[in-house]
């Protein structure tokens, strides 16, 4: 479980705080979206979350261990046991796939072997195995991304941190990375925590979320409580807006038609 | 247009200088890499917002290469006259010359080093940190080798330094071309030596560049 206190951040000579006072609970095995505009602070929150970003105050208590107190090396291992992904995939551009998948390996210090042999496994479970020889000059962003969650799965962590994962893919694209983080949720039962500016993606596999305005928490928790709360401003983005639906719909001379004899 | 040697002797005179000139190039370029190159990157990650910063270090070894960089190779050369002496045992001949033009290069390959390290995508460095990997990972499985184009183009650049260097050494008696065009070409009016030293260094300096230009697109897939 991955509890946030009171975190802030303030960045020098920056007057208002990148984050202020955020507390959140995130369960083992959720898929938690933080959502929020540009600017909003989720990024910096993520970061946190491995401390690529060091917080200026407040505790991230991992697994009952505040993790702003570790030294290096107990930081390093933590970070081994927590996967991330890139919104840019950030792979190595002088290794091919499967080189690229083997580096938290190498990191970790596994032996060549067993490293060859986990590589093989994730190339199956991202369908890649055609691609391993290959570059990342040579692949689609789709492509690169499955690159990205192969090797930030590599170690066997327990949490999945994804920094707008999708948000440099089309439609399609984010489609199937989304699939396939859902299916690898279920197969591997890992706790994955994204962030996005996308509805769509929350839509699509959160089963909780938070959502983030100017540094502050609005609101958080699972969607099954939160869309039953009729004022909830998630439960309002989430759910389709009746009156922008007819107005559309009026714009195209199909006045009070119901969707469904249209469709 | 005066001549003064014979074909016969021309040939080995300019041969056996090639032979120096690429003797010095070719050593004073292996310890410039070996001086350089973990001075670059040390230069880059002990910047106040690098991956091991130690500013203060970063602005010592800053002021030292710009001193070094400021300096006129020829005012160096004549600088470093005693040093030389003291670690070759004496200043004539192209293995003391390849002293002050190892140290006249360094501070620039050093400066090569660090812009070749600062073009890596900053997002690879803070990968390889978020699976946990330390200084040592980064410098070993992202800097070096995400930069190894650049380098190697750097270290091209820094060659056909070094073949104009190692000519300056000429003026102190190092040998090689440059050694030939001062005692023949300047101080006796023989063109035609001073003719065919400038065609061998043309040569020289277009070999190593296209060279260094194969092995550059040789590692084009690392864009």
């Amino acid at each position: 479980m991955i509890e946030i206190d009171r975190l802030g951040k303030i960045y020098p000579g920056n007057g208002r705080p990148a984050l202020h006072d955020i507390s959140l609970k995130i369960d083992d095995g959720a898929i938690y979206g933080i959502l929020g505009r540009s600017g909003a602070g989720k990024s910096t929150l993520i970061r946190c979350l491995n401390l690529l970003e060091r917080p200026s105050s407040g505790r991230i208590i991992v697994d009952n261990r505040d993790i702003t107190v570790l030294n290096q090396r107990e930081l390093r291992r933590q970070r081994q046991r927590t996967g991330m992904i890139f919104q840019q995939f950030n792979l190595l551009h002088a290794r091919n796939v499967a080189s690229n998948i083997s580096v938290p390996l190498e990191i970790a210090g596994v032996p060549r072997r067993e490293r060859a042999q986990r590589v093989e496994e994730l190339l199956q479970l991202v369908g890649l195995q055609d691609k391993a020889q290959a570059f990342p000059s040579q692949l689609s962003g789709g492509q690169k991304q499955r690159v990205g969650i192969a090797r930030a799965l590599a170690a066997r962590p327990r949490y999945l941190l994804c920094d707008e994962a999708t948000s440099a893919l089309d439609p399609e694209t984010t489609a199937s990375v989304l699939a396939l983080l859902g299916g690898i949720h279920r197969q591997l039962g890992l706790t994955i925590v994204l962030i996005t500016h996308e509805l769509e993606v929350v839509k699509a596999i959160c089963d909780s979320a938070a959502l983030l305005e100017q540094g502050r928490l609005v609101e958080s928790g699972k969607l099954s409580t939160l869309l039953r709360q009729p004022d909830s401003r998630l439960r309002q983005a989430l759910l389709p807006d009746r009156q922008a639906e007819q107005d559309f719909l009026r714009r195209h001379g199909m006045e009070a038609t119901p969707l469904c004899v249209v469709a | 247009m005066r001549s003064g040697m014979s074909w016969e002797n021309l040939w080995p005179l300019i041969f056996n200088a090639t032979l120096e000139t690429l003797y010095m190039v070719l050593f004073a370029t292996f310890f410039t890499v070996l001086i350089g190159l973990p001075l670059g990157v040390l230069l880059f990650v002990s910047r106040r917002n690098g991956i091991l910063p130690m500013p203060r270090l970063h602005s010592v070894l800053g002021t030292i290469i710009n001193v070094g960089r400021s300096l006129p190779f020829v005012v160096l050369l004549v600088a470093l006259i005693p040093f030389t002496r003291l670690i070759i045992g004496t200043t004539l001949g192209s293995t003391a010359a390849i002293v002050p033009i190892t140290i006249g290069a360094f501070p620039f390959f050093a400066r090569v080093v660090e812009t070749a390290m600062d073009e890596v995508d900053y997002g690879r460095i803070e990968a390889i940190l978020s699976m946990g990997g330390s200084v040592r990972h980064v410098i070993g499985k992202v800097l070096l080798p995400e930069a190894l184009p650049s380098l190697l183009a750097g270290i091209t650049l820094t060659m056909v330094m070094l073949i104009g260097f190692s000519s300056m050494a000429g003026v102190i008696g190092g040998g090689g071309l440059g050694d030939v065009a001062i005692r023949y070409g300047y101080q006796r009016f023989d063109n035609h030596i001073m003719v065919a030293t400038i065609v061998v260094l043309i040569v020289m300096v277009q070999g190593v560049q296209s060279i260094g230009n194969r092995l550059v697109s040789s590692l084009a897939h690392r864009r």
